[in-house]
Formats: C-alpha cells, sequence, structure tokens
C-alpha cells in the first residue's frame, strides 16, 4: 500500500486536517476518518476495494473495505401554504442517523462485490446541543426569502456511544453475511 | 437545505464542531477492530 494515493487534507481549518466528501443529492460536507492517515487510501474510480487488488491476490484473501456514514443533525423541514400567509420553517435536532453504510470486497481474483444497508437509520436522539442563529429575511414583490445557521456542538461520549451502535450494527450484518457465504445452509 | 411553503422560501445551513482528529480516527479504530475480532471467530 506504500505506492497507495492518499486523500488530500482539505483546507478549511474547521475540518482539523481531515478530508471531506459530498454525496450528489445530500446537500451536505461528510467528513472522512480512517484508523490512521497511512490507511487513508484515495479509492480508485472502479471502487475502494478495486485499488487495492494486489494485496488480495498477494495474500490469497477477500479484502473488504466497509464505510461508515453518519449524518449530523436531523433537520425537518416544513412549508405551509396557507390562506393569509406562506411560512417555510425548519426543526433542527440534535440526533444523528447512520447515513448510509456499504462493504465492497474484491477476492484474489479480482472479483469485487458489495452489501449496503437501508439508508437514514436513526442511531440517537441526541448528540450534543443546537444553537440556531438568527433569522435572516427579506420580502420583496409578495415573495419571502430567508436564511437561517444552526450549529450543534458534540457532546463527545454521546457522539461515539452513537457512531459505535451504528458502527457495530453494520458489523453485523457483514459478519453474518460472511457466515452465511461459509454455510449457507 | 431550502424549505418552501407557498410564496415563501428558506434556506437553513448546519454547522457541526466539537470533535477533533483524534478522536474519530480512534472511533475508526475501534471499528474496525470489532469487525476483525468478529471475522476472526468464524475461522
Amino acid at each position: 500500500m506504500k505506492g497507495a494515493d492518499r486523500r488530500t487534507p482539505d483546507k478549511d481549518p474547521r475540518y482539523d486536517g481531515m478530508n471531506t466528501t459530498q454525496e450528489r443529492g445530500a446537500g451536505a460536507n461528510f467528513v472522512i476518518a480512517t484508523a490512521t492517515d497511512e490507511s487513508n487510501i484515495k479509492p480508485a474510480l472502479r471502487g475502494a476495494a478495486w485499488g487495492l487488488r494486489g494485496i488480495a491476490t498477494d495474500k490469497n484473501a477477500v479484502l473488504l473495505v466497509p464505510e461508515y456514514w453518519f449524518s449530523i443533525p436531523i433537520a425537518v423541514g416544513k412549508g405551509e401554504d396557507g390562506y393569509t400567509e406562506d411560512k417555510a420553517g425548519v426543526s433542527v435536532l440534535p440526533g444523528m442517523k447512520l447515513h448510509k453504510a456499504n462493504a465492497l470486497y474484491i477476492n484474489n481474483k479480482a472479483r469485487q462485490g458489495g452489501l449496503q444497508i437501508k439508508w437514514n437509520q436513526k442511531v440517537s436522539d441526541d448528540v450534543g446541543t443546537v444553537s440556531k442563529g438568527a433569522m435572516d429575511d427579506f420580502s420583496f414583490g409578495g415573495f419571502k426569502r430567508g436564511s437561517q445557521d444552526s450549529t450543534l456542538t458534540l457532546d463527545r461520549q454521546k457522539f461515539v456511544d452513537g457512531v459505535m451502535r451504528g458502527g457495530i450494527a453494520f458489523n453485523d450484518v457483514i459478519v453474518a453475511a460472511v457466515k452465511h457465504e461459509q454455510d449457507p445452509h | 437545505m431550502w424549505v418552501t411553503g407557498g410564496s415563501a422560501k428558506l434556506h437553513a445551513k448546519f454547522f457541526v464542531l466539537g470533535i477533533d482528529k483524534a478522536t474519530r480516527q480512534g472511533l475508526s479504530l475501534k471499528l474496525h477492530t470489532d469487525l476483525v475480532t468478529k471475522l476472526r471467530g468464524l475461522a
């Protein structure tokens, strides 16, 4: 793995030297965390496991790359088309979801596969404290426009508990799938 | 995210603070260790 490309850390200091990625349609930045900087390998175009196929061949093993995607906070938008007034608002809850989780694998013959669980499973109702900023709004020509920033300050232990709850649940899914592969009956 | 209600439209942004790189890497390692331990148990 020495020759593999590593991800480049995000220049924004708020990400503390970590990398970020976006997902189409999700409208969010996800921070990427790996166990070490050394293991933060840039995924190949054909999937995270593909770039590591040489290791699977050399070791005569199946190589597995699990990913756990968590989203914070839980935001619920509410629009109201009223008789006298139209309204748009958002509730920000201090919860966390396992946005998605998947595991790509590749065997010693470069055959690939993967498994994925249902998206958006809630793993915690409370991982910190939400502070809502002031509403910045204005009207023109009968239309109302507004913007509002909110901040969620994480409670370290609650965050750790939520990640472990979701992560271990997916690990158990992987283990069950491998067990079934070993003994389908 | 964008929320629309008739002629009203709201753009809401969220920022998450409070967890450093070491904590996130530690969590990644914990999940890795949990999975490896369980998979070794199958062998």
